[in-house]
């Protein structure tokens, strides 16, 4: 049996949690437009499979970005690996450059890496075929070895990752932001862990297409490594923010309130004295910004008494009062962590992350 | 998997360990209640083998510390030994203050002046 559906629909740290929970063997496809990921669950394992037989320097590439191997170790494994055709990893613990654990770390950083960018995928559509892989995944030089799996763990971390790509954008501020090149010739240095081409390549889709989202589209690199060196340029002056033109500045109206901000705002909510007491508090207010006061005061006095679990309700409509409230949007999400409830943080985060892109 | 309260001469100590969900949550209340009636002034919350705290568990902490504090005093409460995660959501909900915090069991009996005694090591 195929089990399918849109990520909309059912989400998908569900979907992981479903899967993790049913302790079926199989493989979830999900897929973007042209982008597609293949993740195999085995029992308390987990291992990315690739298609067309894409080689491993990414993990090459994460050793060397940790510190964990010198390039002249990376280019003699890979030489290696290309003769004997074992697995990158396995030359490199051979011959004493890193220890397993390393490998297991890297390999698990990248799925991580690799699962949080699914994660902001739009429109995802996933699918689940139960038993070994396919013929297609079948040689592990190609695919990769497995790593044991705790799928809350992953869940969690790739909300990290998400986490992580929020403050890497709070420095590059928008995805719509441009960008020009200022230093012209070539870049003289790089941060450590990336090579030099990576930074030239970057350089080069600054000075053709400008604009963040673009040049992520582009680059041969994950959108987080993209939007890291693209902070690491803007702080060594390389490259500078493009003023928006007034004219633009001008045509970005935010929309119009509705007339009464309470309008959409409902209260569900099985203690009916709380009920009360927040309809209240939303009626009093005379404005949405002192009912987003009132809510957070009344949750963080209840976080205080000790009364966490209450209070996640009260930050949740502080939320939908003022979504784009960071430190609201952080204290749910570790509240829903701490409820056990990973679905949801993941949800709350992942929404923030959205509202930051689209927040133009 | 549990706690387990050790009595030393100047504090008593919970050890806490695995994961504190809601169940362990309940049992956590009902040791603090008993110590609650007890003279302790000084309570350490050993956390050093916690692997995961529910948000139940750390409001039931949460709720004997003000209180024990009302009592006692302020640093009547002791938090060591916590996990990155638990103290990052200790620190974004605003209640690392609730505690004084130290990094080991060690210090804590330190900070209290405890340098003897065994615990009973009664295990609930």
């Amino acid at each position: 049996m195929v089990l399918k559906g849109e990520v909309k629909d059912v989400g998908l740290a569900e979907v992981f949690q479903m899967l993790s929970a049913s302790g079926r063997e199989g493989t979830l496809t999900v897929a973007s437009g042209q982008r597609k990921i293949h993740i195999w669950f085995g029992k308390g394992k987990i291992r990315l499979l690739r298609e067309g037989g894409v080689s491993h320097t990414a993990l090459g590439k994460i050793l060397l970005r940790s510190g964990r191997i010198k390039p002249e170790h990376l280019t003699i494994a890979l030489e290696e690996q290309r003769k004997s055709g074992k697995l990158l990893g396995q030359v490199l613990v051979e011959r004493g450059f890193v220890k397993q654990e390393d490998i297991d770390e890297c390999v698990r950083t990248q799925l991580e890496e690799e699962i949080c960018n699914v994660f902001l995928w739009e429109d995802a559509t996933f699918e689940f075929t139960p038993g070994p892989p396919e013929a297609a995944f079948a040689d592990l030089a190609l695919t990769g070895h497995e790593i044991p799996f705790d799928v809350n763990e992953v869940i969690l971390d790739a909300a990290r990752r998400v986490d992580e790509w929020q403050k890497v954008l709070e420095e590059i501020e928008r995805t719509r932001s441009e960008f020009e090149v200022v230093k012209k010739g070539d870049v003289d240095a790089y941060p450590v862990g990336f090579s030099l081409e990576e930074v030239r390549q970057v350089v080069r889709l600054v000075e053709e297409v400008r604009r963040v989202d673009e040049i992520i589209g582009r680059a041969p690199m994950s959108r987080l490594e993209v939007a890291r060196l693209l902070v690491y340029l803007l702080r060594s002056g390389y490259i500078r923010r493009v003023e928006r033109k007034e004219k633009e500045k001008a045509e970005e109206k935010t929309p119009a309130e509705p007339a009464d901000w309470r309008l959409g705002i409902s209260i569900v909510l099985d203690d009916e004295d709380l009920k009360k007491r927040l309809e209240s508090l939303l009626w009093r207010a005379a404005t949405k910004e002192e009912a987003v006061r009132e809510t957070l005061a009344l949750a963080d006095s209840m976080v205080r008494e000790g009364k966490l679990d209450e209070a996640v309700p009260v930050y949740r409509l502080a939320l939908d009062l003022e979504p784009d409230n960071k430190a609201v949007r952080t204290k749910l999400v570790h509240l829903y962590v701490l409820q056990w409830r990973f679905a949801d943080a993941a949800k709350v985060l992942v929404e923030g992350y959205r509202r930051r892109l689209n927040n133009i | 998997m549990g706690i387990v309260v050790e009595r030393h001469p100047k504090c008593a100590v919970l050890k806490l360990s695995g994961v504190l969900d809601v169940k362990e949550a309940r049992n956590l209340r009902d040791t603090l209640k008993t110590i609650e009636a007890e003279d302790v002034v000084t309570v350490v919350f050993d956390m050093g083998d916690v692997r995961f705290a529910s948000s139940t568990a750390i409001g039931a902490m949460v709720a004997f510390s003000n209180e024990h504090q009302r009592r006692y005093g302020n640093g009547s409460v002791i938090i060591c030994g916590l996990d990155k995660s638990i103290r990052r959501a200790l620190e974004v909900l605003g209640l690392l203050d609730t505690f004084v915090e130290v990094p080991s069991l060690s210090d804590a009996l330190k900070l209290v002046g405890d340098f003897g005694g065994e615990g009973d090591g009664a295990q609930r």
